[in-house]
């Protein structure tokens, strides 16, 4: 074994880059139970430039150095005393902390069958003995390289997943809460049903309740194109606009008219919002709404036998013309009224092959569900469940429903 | 989304099929800029094989009429079908542009 007489002092073979540093202070252990290898290994990777390496005699001594330190790569013999590099593998692999731990194989073992059962536990790469020097310095770069890489973007992977969830947190904090939607029941006599879920992390739909005073309340629905981060700023930019805007909750029209303008001077050409904005006066019993190309609101009257029926929904998008002028529409809104606003996905599934649920198919099993003696929460979570059956996991979108029903005697007593 | 383009000396008409969704941006942008010339005096997309359409979809038909309406061209959208006629409808589209039945 005159290896270590050819070993000469040399400049480091990885090229500089950001990672060099990385990569030479990774750990790396090595593990066989003849010192004259171990000292091989050690001169080859110190020649190299590689500044940490830890030795073990047999798989018990690596597991526990493993123990107390997770090493960057493992090169290990298979054949040791004690315990053998498989079962090093074995549990290396099924310990959570360490299974994605690349582990460098190195053997005399050189059958078809010792090759598949040393990747069928759980190895990275095999070497065969003798061991060559280039052979091996090339595999643990390529090794370290890649942990490097995986360790860098599970760490991006991971703030921006974590940067994402307090973005839907903030998200799901301008749906009303349960606590809220009581309070509206009791200073309004509106029994209020609420379900949004974003199909990613965060999304483009967004909904709210404004109340203006003490017989009259505003609520909209609204969707911006698109999905993901871009249409979920939106509706935040969208919130802070009607917050600024509290004077105009009373005259949806306007309201509308003065939004579109506002999107279309901050949005990037051709995104645009679809919106239902309402004002419910409880004292006079009307509703009045404008609309810009939303989902068409279902209306189930004062006479609750009879079905729900479509409500127009007809008006420009928000955003994509300079000045647009939208206009009011009223309704009675009657003790045992109730209105259903929703957003696209919820009609855009199909029910059968090429056959979508629609706003019709919707109208009707809203109709028969409303029939049931259900509270308005089991309802909501009915249709919320037949969603879930019939959408597409690969194209999914984001879910509002709203349901806001006028059960005004409550109020009274 | 697929599509194909046939020009006159005077007109442009631009077949769309299958589905218009934000995935066809850039093939769209592309599209945009057939239009973007002084060459035709009128645009036309024809629809009539178009099956669906997303929301930067519809978005992507108000571009292409503004940029013809730039370029003073006459525009119209020729017979939407299904969806796309539903939501050209609901969005009042025909209130800005020329949409043929």
């Amino acid at each position: 074994m005159n290896d270590l007489n050819i070993i000469k002092k040399e400049k480091p073979e990885i090229p500089y880059s950001e990672d060099s540093d990385a990569i030479f202070n990774s750990k790396i252990l090595v593990v066989d139970d003849s010192a004259l290898i171990r000292e091989l290994f050690g001169a080859y990777l110190t020649q190299a430039g590689y500044t940490d390496i830890q030795y073990a005699e047999n798989g018990q001594h690596a597991l526990d150095i493993i123990d107390e330190n997770i090493p960057d790569l493992v090169i290990l013999d298979l054949e040791m005393p004690i315990m053998g590099g498989f079962e090093v593998c074995r549990i290396l692999k099924s310990n959570p902390e360490t299974k994605h731990l690349p582990i460098l194989i190195q053997s005399g073992r050189d059958t078809a069958s010792d090759l598949t059962k040393a990747f069928s536990h759980g190895a990275s790469d095999m070497v065969l003995k003798p061991i060559k020097r280039y052979e091996i310095l090339a595999r643990v770069k390529v090794h370290l390289e890649n942990r490097i890489l995986v360790s860098k973007l599970t760490d991006y992977h991971d703030r921006v997943a974590s940067e994402l969830e307090q973005a839907r947190q903030i998200q799901l904090d301008i749906c009303p809460s349960k606590h809220e939607l009581k309070n509206y029941l009791q200073a309004y006599g509106l029994d209020i049903g609420w379900h949004y879920e974003p199909s990613s992390e965060i999304g483009g739909d967004i909904g709210g309740i404004l109340p203006i005073d003490e017989t009259r309340i505003a609520f909209y629905i609204a969707d911006f194109s698109g999905h993901g981060v871009a249409a979920a700023l939106n509706t935040f930019r969208l919130q802070t606009w009607l917050t600024s805007a509290s004077e105009l909750y009373s005259s949806p029209d306007e309201l509308l008219t003065k939004l579109n303008s506002f999107l279309h001077n901050n949005l990037s050409s051709g995104s645009y919002a679809t919106m239902l904005f309402f004002c419910l006066d409880i004292e006079k019993q009307e509703l009045t709404y404008s609309a810009a190309g939303s989902q068409p609101p279902l209306l189930q009257g004062s006479d609750g036998s009879k079905e729900f029926e479509l409500l127009s929904s007809k008006g420009m998008p928000l955003g994509l013309r300079p000045h647009w002028d939208y206009e009011n529409i009223k309704f009675p809104f009657e003790k045992n009224t109730k209105i259903l606003i929703y957003s696209d996905a919820l009609v855009e599934v199909e029910v059968e092959e090429n056959t979508y649920l629609g706003e019709e198919g919707l109208r009707k099993e809203v109709s028969d569900l409303w029939h049931e003696e259900k509270s308005t929460e089991d309802k909501i979570s009915q249709l919320v469940a037949n969603f879930h059956q019939r959408m597409d996991p690969d194209n999914s979108d984001d879910l509002t429903i709203i349901c806001l029903e006028n059960v005004n005697e409550l109020r009274s007593s | 989304m697929k599509d194909s383009v046939t020009t006159t000396d005077s007109s442009l008409t631009i077949s769309l099929s299958e589905k218009l969704t934000f995935e066809d941006h850039t093939n769209f942008r592309e599209l945009l800029k057939l239009i973007n010339n002084d060459i035709h005096r009128n645009c036309s997309i024809d629809l009539r094989g178009l099956e669906a359409i997303d929301s930067a979809g519809l978005g992507m038909l108000m571009i292409a009429f503004e940029t013809a309406e730039k370029f003073g061209m006459s525009f119209n959208l020729y017979k939407p079908v299904g969806q796309v006629k539903r939501l050209l409808e609901i969005s009042d589209f025909e209130k800005v542009m020329s949409i043929v039945s």
